[in-house]
Parts: structure tokens; C-alpha cells; sequence
């Protein structure tokens, strides 16, 4: 990726256009329901208060979404661009009774059927190389090759957990499905998959504002032959070990059990290649001045990562620029994380700029940090000689 | 602005730091640990088994072993050997011809007169006295060296091929370098081509494969003034044949010699056994041979009448060559294990004899050896210790007594009272003897402690009469049975029971064969009469706090992070038995680690109006713990079950669906990630 961005830097000397260069790097961790006091607390023991909070503000469906992406674009004053983009987003759906299993253990649950899902994972690993056109004066469209690196995509159908009346006999019924990228091959940018993706966005002026659609990442991955399908269907129950003699209870007991369960869950692996749809990212931003003290432009951003949100995620941000430096500070909801602060610092001199933000701006209040996350771009304003003389 | 961009870094940064340590918590987990269903058919072992009535109620049997007596001593052969001492009966040499020509070319030469008479020329032989006078070495090397002969001949032939006639033959022939003539021939005239034929003895003498033969006078005829053709290869052929010789000693290239073939007999002693066949188990033939033959012997040793996989048994050995003046001895072990050996004789017409063919001889080395009838084989065959796996044919009478005390181990871990109803006891003996006999117990008491009760009954110190056992095809035994049966009406072997004994006295006698006419018998090893006491027991019983304890050696190893917890032994019992149960943990010691269960109780099964259990009762029995130590510490749990039936004071039968169905489950406290 380093010699690709060096490439990208030498072309982009040749061509002296009034052209740019802009580098971003992201790393995210978010989740919808344990904030940063619980951490901070749920350290040494956890007693029984701990757990009934904890558990009470739990959702029922709770998601982690882990994500990185980096990457650099190289645009020209003429319209095109090319650049690339690695992406790394992992995504974890669990629900509340898991975590009340973990916490309490099965004596809670004695007669009673607990459903453990949703529970899925999907964690995705591409690089996208991209090449974009101005199509008009408000409408750019991108091509992109992607390089499949790895993938795990689990999906527990059925997880029923059941604790019979006395402890008398435990069962699960359990129906799984998952996807994972060639094993054998785990260096972290090899290549597993091939694939392609489009997008577009649309831009216009308004009166005072401006209106801004994207979407992205319209495509698929075509996982190589190597990729592993496997599905459990496994239907379990435990009455215990059926002693004829009790003189004779020994290890091998407990260990044919194990095996029957670790058989039961041997499930079907079928190696073949996969078709991944890519997880499309779906912006909008209306942006529109201000005449306040404290903001002189307000901006109402959507968006949304087929998938990975279950809702879209809403913010509404005000910005106020001082002579170069601009500060944002936004509110946010929906999406994949809880509702929160975001916060955005930029810089813009005349050939380059500098931006660092946050979507987690939350740090004055414990309780209200649900993850991490930090984001920083730098973009290089490319002159022609002709430019950087008329300036002078 | 730089600052202030540095700033909220560094802020960012460290208000993201804390302290934080590894959460632990505790979680309260539920497992079924084992299940298992008892009923009366687990206590089922060797002595005790459940038989099910039609009425599907249930009846105990137990079996102890009173006696074991075997015939295997009176069967064993013992060993025995017989030995040999073989000379060589006469030593054969076969007929020997030696050849000697004198030319006549080689006697004209002699003369002085050759040139006269050139080979192949016509001319007249003139009369020449005293043409030979000469002395001929005789080489008979090459059959023998030396020969001490008390019999034999020399033949000798003359054969004139010459062309004249010869007069005054005076011819001796000796060994060589000696003086006595073996024989002396004196021919006044023998024509020309005749022959002349002498016989000889030279029984009682040697001779030597260096022998001479001295020609001390040949006058030469001539041809009476014929011309006749000369020939230089015409001869006066001389044949010495030495025949019919027996020797006392030689040094010679033998023949193969015969040395013995002779049938042996063995008889076995074994009182008034008659056997007529054994499979025999272990032991077998030991051959000891000692030679002075300078020569190979080659021993075969046969026993016709022993077959192993449709093989007789023969062996086969050799003697080696006996160094000079010296001898040689060998030692062989031959294994009779699975061979069948008829001990009827040869004619098979006796008992306990074994047949036996052995046969020695020395094959032609194709070297010179000395051979002398003062040669001998020493030739031991014993027959080991054999121990019949099988034996048949007549076993003998024999009268066998005995007093043994037996331990009787049913009522070892019973503590408490019963009543039992309809108790049979009986004394079943089998017999697997092939022959008849005739039993008497003469004294059956039960011991418990320092009690003891004397068995009442006319049966008693009365002999019964059993049947021989019947062999099958298939080499195995029918045995034949005696059943002498003790109930509450004929004795007072409740009594006996009722005491709970540990052991029984019993006094026997035991008379094999007693019409003595089973000729026809057989025995296998280790197999002989046995006597049980077998005790029937109908599950008709009224139990009152019978106490049944014992320990069980037990492993735990619990998990650190399981501090306490209980055990949850959830028990539905369909017997109409109530269980107060108390298990104690026993360190190696035996010291009591700590109590996990006390006065708790499995309740009996819900009886109906004709006292059959109608539905099964589920108890649970807690069982805590709060220090894991204790369990780890625990290398057996002692367990004391109290049982009563219900109703009280009254009688009830145990069916064959009655069962505890036993889980135990595990409730624990399992501290998780500490």
C-alpha cells in the first residue's frame, strides 16, 4: 500500500494541475449498549448490583461494530481521480439473554427455554482500488477493483439453551451457519476473493448550502475456491453419564461425552468459492450557513452501511470557522452506536489541510461513552506552476 | 492553535486510561452429573443372581462353594525309565576283489632277451626257467586299513594270458613286511590260457590294507618251436577275492550298520487306576544316549500308540562321532503336551502301559572309521512326570474325608433384622467324574462370630448315591447332580440363616467308584466333585432398619473456581422400601473429612390395596459443600443405608419392575475469569 501511495505521489508531481491528494485514516469502536462507566466499574469483582445494571441497560439485540480504513485518493483538476481504500468492519449482534447466561449462570434459567439469538458476527477485510470520473457538473461515479482479503461471516439461526426442572438434564439446539476465507492463507493483505464495486454521488448548490448524496460500495466479492461453507444443525441433550457401576465413574466417562458433543459439532464444511454483496454505504448531507456567534454553518448528515447498521445513523453538526481552523460539534443518533457528541477540529490553508474528528465526543460523562473512535485526513492542494505564479 | 490541538490529545489520551483490572463474578451453574437405575439384579454377581418368578416377584439366589474335590493326584503318572545298553551284535563288510597282472613284456625284459622278442613278432618261445622272482605290493587301501576278522575267505585266481605254458608256480601272499603267509600256492604246470582256482580261510586272523604277494618261481614253457605272435601286454592275471568276512574290529569305509531295533514297554504304576488312554497336559520323553561309536548314530524313537493331529510321535536325534577311546553323551527333552497316548500296549490289551520302537543305526560316512563289537550305546528313556489334562479308563476306589471351614460372606455388611419366608436351602453337588459315588455330609454348621447352630435334619450324615457324568462328542461334560435339599419343614436351616453366619463348618465324606465297575470312566484335570450351598431366598420379605454399609474409594478433583456448591441426588424409587441414607467423606485414614448427608431419606414407592407399588416416589437429597478442600480431600465415601419396607410389620414382595432411577446433579458456584 506504501509504494502504491508513493506511485500516487510521483504522478501526481508529473501533472502540476490544479489537482489534490488527500490521505484518511479511521479506527472505530463502537456498541450500542455498554458505556465506559461499566468498563471502568466492572473491574475486581462483579457483584449482583453490577449485574442486574448492567443487564438492565442492555438492548435486546446489542451490536459491536469494530472497523479501520485507510486509504489515499489522488483528483485531478479534470475530473478523475484514483486511489485506494483498505477496509477493515467487523460487526458482532448478541443478544441479552446471552449475557445473562454468562453473568448468572444457568441455575437462573432451571425450567425455562432461553433463545440465544441473534447472534452473528460478520468481519469483512478488502482493499478497494478505485478509479472516478466527473460524469457532470454534480454527478461523479467511481470504479473500483477490490481485493478480498479475509472474511468471517457467522450466523447462529437457532440457539436454544434449556435447563430442565432440577437441573436434570441441559439441552441446546443449536442451527449454524458460516463463511470463512482461505485458512491456509493468512498473511494479512493476501488475496482470497476478487471482486468490484461502483458508486456515485451527487452534489449541488442551494441557496446558502449545499446538498450532498453519495453511495458506495455497490458490489460483490467473489471468495476463492478455498473459501469454507459450513452449517451446524446439532441438537444436544445432557442427562448426565449413565453409570452402571459407580465403582467404575473415571475420566474416559467424561471424556467419551465430550467427544459426542465435540462430534455433534463437527457439523458440514464444503470448500467453494462464495459470493460476498458488499456491504453499500449509503451518504447525505445538507449544509446550510448560519449567521450565529457560536456557528456560521449547520450540517444534517445521514448515512448508512447495508448490514452493519440497523438503522440509519442521523447527526446534526454546527461549525464555525475561525480565519482557517474550523471547529464542529454534532450530535448524533441511530446507526450502530448510541446517541452521542461528535466533534470535528480542521485546518485549511491554502495548499494543504489538515481535519482530526471523533464520532465519540462524550468523554465529560462516563456514561455516555459507548466506544472509541478516531479519524484524521490530510489533503494536498496540487498548483500548477501557472497557478503558483498568479498567486505571487 | 497548535497548543490547543496538543492539548485535546493529551487529554483524549488520558482520559481514556484507567486502572483497570481483570472483572471476575461468580456464576451459578446446573449440571446432571450421572444417572443411573438400581434395581435387585445390580447386587447380581458370582454367588448371587435374581431369578423372576411367574408372578414376576422376585427371588435371591445365592451360591457359596462348600467343597472342590479333584482326582488329579490319583491320575498322575509318575516318571519312570528304563535303559539300555546295546553292542554292536556283528559288524558287516561287504566282499572285496583285488587284481594284479604281470605282463609278459615286462618278464621277457627281465630276461636280458627282449631284443629278440620284439612286441608284435612272429617267433619261437624257448624254454627260460625262473622268469619271474619277484615280490608285488598289493594296495586294498582304499576298502580298509586293517580288518580283525573271526570269519572269512580269500579266493585266488591265476589266469594264464600268456603265450606259453608256466610250470613251478610257487606264489605266497602276506601282509606286507610280515613272515605268515596268508596263503601259499605251489603250481607244477598251468597251460596257457588256464586258469587256476585256490580257496583260502583266513578266519582269526588281520589282515592289512597293505598286503604283498611274493612270486618265488615261474618257468616259462616256450613254444615247442612254434612260432607265436609276442605280445607285451599278455599277462598271468592274478585275482585276490576276500569274502564272507565277519568282523571283530576294522578300520574301514562301512556300510550302513544296524546298531538296535527293539520294542520297549513301559508300564506306569498308579495303584488300582486302570487307565487306557490320556490327553496328556505336561511332561514328556527325556532320551539320554552315550556312544563310544567313533561314527554318527542316528537315533529314531517312535510311540505309535502317541497321536497329536493325526501324527504318531517319533523322534528322531543323533549320536555324535565318540572321540577315540572315548564317548559321547546326549540329552534330549521331547514335549508330550497335547498328545493322546493309548496305554493299552501294542496289542492293545493292557493298562497304563506305553509301547514303545526305537531303532539305531550308522549310516556310511563314506570315511574310514574304526568299528569294534566292543562298541556300546547306552540308551535312557524316561518318561516324565506327565499330568493328564484327560484320563480314561478305570479310577480307581478311593474314600475321601474332610472337615473344611468356608466363609460365607452374604451377610458381611447387613446390620438389623429380618424375616424371611419360604426358605430353601439346598446342597448341590456335580459331579463331573466319570464314574459314580456316593456322598455323605456328616456335619454342616453355621458360624456367625462366636454363635454357632448345628444343621438339624435326617439328611444329615446320610450317604446319597450320584451318578457318573456323561462325556459328549464335543469333549465336553455332562455332569450329574445331587440336590439335598434343607427347608424350615425338614431342618432347622432358618435358623442357620437367620444368624446371619459368616462361615460354615462342614464335615464330608466322599467314596469314588464305589461299585468299582466303571471301567469305562474318565476324568478331566481339575474337575472332580463340587458342592455348593445354594440358598433361595423369595423377595418376601418384611425388613426393619436393616443396615447395609460400605465405602466406595472415590477421586474428586474440583476445579479452583468452584468454592461451594451441592450435590442434588434426586432419587424416584418404586420399591416398597424406604432408605435413610448418610454418606460421610473418609480421608486416606479414615477420618471423617466432613458429613454430606444425614438422616435424609428416599421415600418407598406408594403400595395399593394388594401391596404392589402403583406410582414411584421422587425424593431429593441435598447434598452441600462449602469448601472444595474437603472434596479433594476425600479418597472414599462411606455410606450407611438403613432400610425398612412398608407397611410396617408386614410382608411384601419385591417385582421385577421395581427400580431406583438415581440422578445426581451438580448446583454450583463457579467463580469465573478469577
Amino acid at each position: 500500500m506504501r509504494t502504491f501511495t508513493f506511485i500516487l505521489l510521483l504522478t501526481s508531481k508529473l501533472i502540476l494541475a490544479q489537482s489534490f491528494l488527500e490521505s484518511e485514516y479511521q479506527i472505530g469502536l463502537l456498541n450500542n449498549s455498554i458505556n465506559a462507566q461499566y468498563l471502568i466499574n466492572g473491574s475486581n469483582f462483579l457483584d449482583d448490583d453490577f449485574k442486574n445494571q448492567f443487564i438492565n441497560d442492555l438492548e435486546d439485540e446489542n451490536t459491536i461494530f469494530l472497523f479501520q480504513e485507510y486509504g489515499t485518493k489522488y483528483s485531478n483538476s479534470k475530473g478523475w481521480s484514483i486511489g485506494y481504500k483498505n477496509n477493515i468492519m467487523g460487526r458482532i449482534l448478541y443478544p441479552k439473554e446471552l449475557i445473562e447466561l454468562a453473568l448468572y449462570g444457568n441455575d437462573k434459567f432451571i425450567g425455562q427455554k432461553l433463545s440465544l439469538t441473534p447472534l452473528s458476527a460478520e468481519i469483512v477485510h478488502f482493499t478497494k482500488m478505485n478509479y472516478g470520473l466527473k460524469v457532470n457538473k454534480n454527478i461523479n461515479a467511481s470504479l473500483g477493483i477490490i481485493l478480498g482479503h479475509q472474511l468471517l461471516n457467522l450466523n447462529i439461526k437457532k440457539g436454544d439453551f434449556n435447563t430442565e426442572e432440577f437441573g436434570t438434564s441441559i439441552s441446546y439446539d443449536l442451527e449454524l451457519e458460516a463463511q470463512f476465507s482461505d485458512t491456509n492463507n493468512l498473511q494479512i493483505y493476501s488475496v482470497n476473493g476478487i471482486g468490484f464495486s461502483f458508486g456515485a454521488d451527487y452534489k449541488k448548490e442551494i441557496k446558502n448550502g449545499t446538498i450532498f448524496l453519495s453511495i458506495n460500495d455497490l458490489g460483490i466479492i467473489r471468495w476463492n475456491e478455498n473459501t469454507s461453507n459450513f452449517n451446524i444443525e446439532s441438537d444436544y441433550s445432557f442427562e448426565g453419564i449413565e453409570l452402571n457401576d459407580f465403582n467404575s465413574f473415571n475420566d474416559s466417562l467424561i471424556s467419551n461425552e465430550l467427544d459426542e458433543i465435540e462430534n455433534d459439532l463437527q457439523g458440514n464444511t464444503v470448500q467453494n468459492y462464495y459470493h460476498y454483496r458488499l456491504p453499500f454505504r449509503f451518504n447525505a448531507k445538507l449544509s446550510q450557513s448560519l449567521d450565529f456567534i457560536f456557528a456560521n454553518e449547520l450540517t444534517l448528515n445521514t448515512n448508512y452501511i447495508n448490514n452493519f447498521y440497523p438503522t440509519p445513523r442521523w447527526s446534526l453538526q454546527f461549525h464555525k470557522d475561525l480565519k482557517k481552523h474550523r471547529l464542529s460539534l454534532g450530535y448524533h443518533i441511530g446507526g450502530i452506536e448510541h446517541p452521542g457528541f461528535e466533534f470535528t477540529y480542521g485546518y485549511s490553508g491554502d495548499v494543504n489541510q489538515f481535519r482530526i474528528f471523533t464520532r465519540q465526543a462524550n468523554y465529560f460523562n462516563n456514561e455516555n461513552v459507548f466506544g472509541i473512535h478516531l479519524g484524521i485526513s490530510f489533503k494536498k492542494i496540487l498548483k500548477s506552476k501557472q497557478e503558483k505564479k498568479n498567486e505571487k | 492553535m497548535k497548543n490547543l490541538i496538543t492539548l485535546l490529545l493529551i487529554i483524549s489520551f488520558f482520559s481514556c486510561k484507567h486502572d483497570f483490572e481483570k472483572p471476575y463474578w461468580d456464576v451459578n451453574l446446573v449440571s446432571p452429573i450421572a444417572f443411573s437405575t438400581i434395581d435387585l439384579n445390580d447386587i447380581s454377581n458370582d454367588s448371587i443372581s435374581i431369578d423372576t418368578l411367574s408372578d414376576n416377584s422376585l427371588t435371591l439366589v445365592y451360591q457359596n462353594e462348600l467343597l472342590d474335590i479333584n482326582l488329579d493326584s490319583n491320575i498322575q503318572l509318575k516318571a519312570i525309565s528304563t535303559t539300555k545298553n546295546v553292542k554292536l551284535e556283528s559288524i558287516t563288510f561287504p566282499d572285496q576283489t583285488i587284481s594284479n597282472n604281470l605282463y609278459f613284456g615286462e618278464m621277457i625284459q627281465s630276461t636280458g632277451l627282449g631284443f629278440l622278442f620284439p612286441d608284435d613278432s612272429l617267433r619261437i618261445i624257448p624254454q627260460i626257467s625262473g622268469v619271474i622272482n619277484d615280490i608285488v605290493p598289493i594296495d586294498a587301501n582304499e576298502y580298509f586299513e586293517q580288518m580283525t576278522l573271526s570269519q572269512g575267505f580269500i579266493d585266488i585266481t591265476i589266469n594264464n594270458q600268456l603265450p606259453s605254458d608256466m610250470s613251478n608256480l610257487i606264489i605266497h601272499l602276506r601282509n606286507e613286511g610280515e613272515t605268515n603267509n596268508l596263503v601259499e600256492i605251489d603250481l607244477p604246470y598251468l597251460e596257457a590260457g588256464e586258469m587256476f582256482v585256490m580257496t583260502e580261510s583266513i578266519s582269526n586272523k588281520i589282515i592289512y590294507g597293505d598286503l604283498e604277494i611274493e612270486i618265488i618261481n615261474a618257468d616259462l614253457v616256450g613254444s615247442a618251436g612254434i612260432p607265436v605272435l609276442i605280445e607285451y601286454e599278455a599277462a598271468l592275471v592274478t585275482e585276490i577275492k576276500i569274502r564272507d568276512l565277519i568282523l571283530e574290529q576294522g578300520i574301514a569305509i562301512f556300510p550302513d550298520q544296524e546298531i538296535f531295533n527293539e520294542d520297549t514297554v513301559v508300564a506306569f504304576e498308579i495303584d488300582d487306576v486302570r487307565l487306557t488312554k490320556v490327553l496328556v497336559e505336561e511332561g514328556g520323553v527325556e532320551v539320554i544316549g552315550v556312544s563310544t561309536v567313533q561314527d554318527t548314530l542316528k537315533i529314531e524313537y517312535v510311540i505309535p500308540g502317541a497321536i497329536k493331529n493325526g501324527q504318531m510321535f517319533k523322534l528322531n536325534f543323533n549320536l555324535p562321532p565318540a572321540p577315540v577311546g572315548e564317548s559321547v553323551t546326549v540329552i534330549e527333552f521331547f514335549d508330550f503336551s497335547g498328545y493322546e497316548i493309548d496305554l493299552r500296549g501294542q496289542f492293545g490289551d493292557t493298562v497304563n502301559t506305553l509301547y514303545t520302537v526305537s531303532k539305531g543305526w550308522i549310516d556310511s560316512s563314506g570315511t574310514v572309521t574304526e568299528i569294534s563289537l566292543e562298541d556300546s550305546i547306552f540308551n535312557t528313556i524316561t518318561v516324565k512326570d506327565i499330568i493328564p489334562a484327560k484320563a480314561w479308563g478305570y479310577l480307581g476306589s478311593d474314600t475321601i474325608t474332610g472337615e473344611e471351614s468356608v466363609g460365607f460372606d452374604f451377610f458381611d455388611n447387613f446390620n438389623g433384622t429380618f424375616d424371611l419366608e419360604q426358605l430353601e436351602v439346598g446342597l448341590l453337588t456335580k459331579n463331573f467324574l466319570g464314574s459314580s459315588g456316593k456322598i455323605n455330609i456328616k456335619k454342616l454348621e453355621a458360624i456367625s462370630n462366636s454363635n454357632a447352630i448345628l444343621l438339624n435334619s435326617n439328611q444329615i450324615n446320610t450317604p446319597f448315591e450320584i451318578e457318573a457324568a456323561t462325556e459328549n462328542q464335543d469333549n465336553s461334560i455332562t455332569y450329574s447332580e445331587l440336590d439335598i435339599k434343607f427347608d424350615e419343614k425338614n431342618s432347622n436351616i432358618d435358623e442357620l440363616i437367620e444368624l446371619k453366619p459368616n462361615a460354615f463348618n462342614i464335615e464330608y465324606e466322599v467314596i469314588t467308584n464305589n461299585n468299582q465297575n466303571q471301567e469305562l470312566g474318565f476324568v478331566y484335570k481339575g474337575q472332580g466333585l463340587k458342592t455348593e450351598l445354594q440358598m433361595n431366598i423369595p423377595v418376601f420379605i418384611s425388613i426393619d432398619d436393616i443396615n447395609f454399609n460400605d465405602t466406595v474409594n472415590v477421586d474428586f478433583t474440583i476445579p479452583n473456581n468452584i468454592e461451594e456448591g451441592t450435590f442434588t441426588l434426586i432419587a424416584e424409587n418404586s420399591y416398597p422400601l424406604s432408605a435413610q441414607v448418610e454418606l460421610i467423606m473418609l480421608d486416606e485414614l479414615d477420618n471423617i473429612v466432613d458429613v454430606l448427608i444425614s438422616g435424609q431419606e428416599i421415600l418407598a414407592g406408594e403400595i395399593d390395596q394388594n401391596g404392589v407399588v402403583s406410582k414411584a416416589k421422587q425424593s431429593e437429597l441435598i447434598i452441600p459443600f462449602s469448601n472444595a478442600n474437603n472434596l479433594n480431600n476425600t479418597t472414599k465415601i462411606g455410606f450407611e443405608v438403613s432400610f425398612s419396607t412398608i407397611p410396617e410389620n408386614q410382608t411384601v414382595k419385591f417385582y421385577s419392575d421395581y427400580a431406583i432411577k438415581l440422578k445426581l446433579v451438580g448446583n454450583f458456584n463457579y467463580s469465573v475469569a478469577q
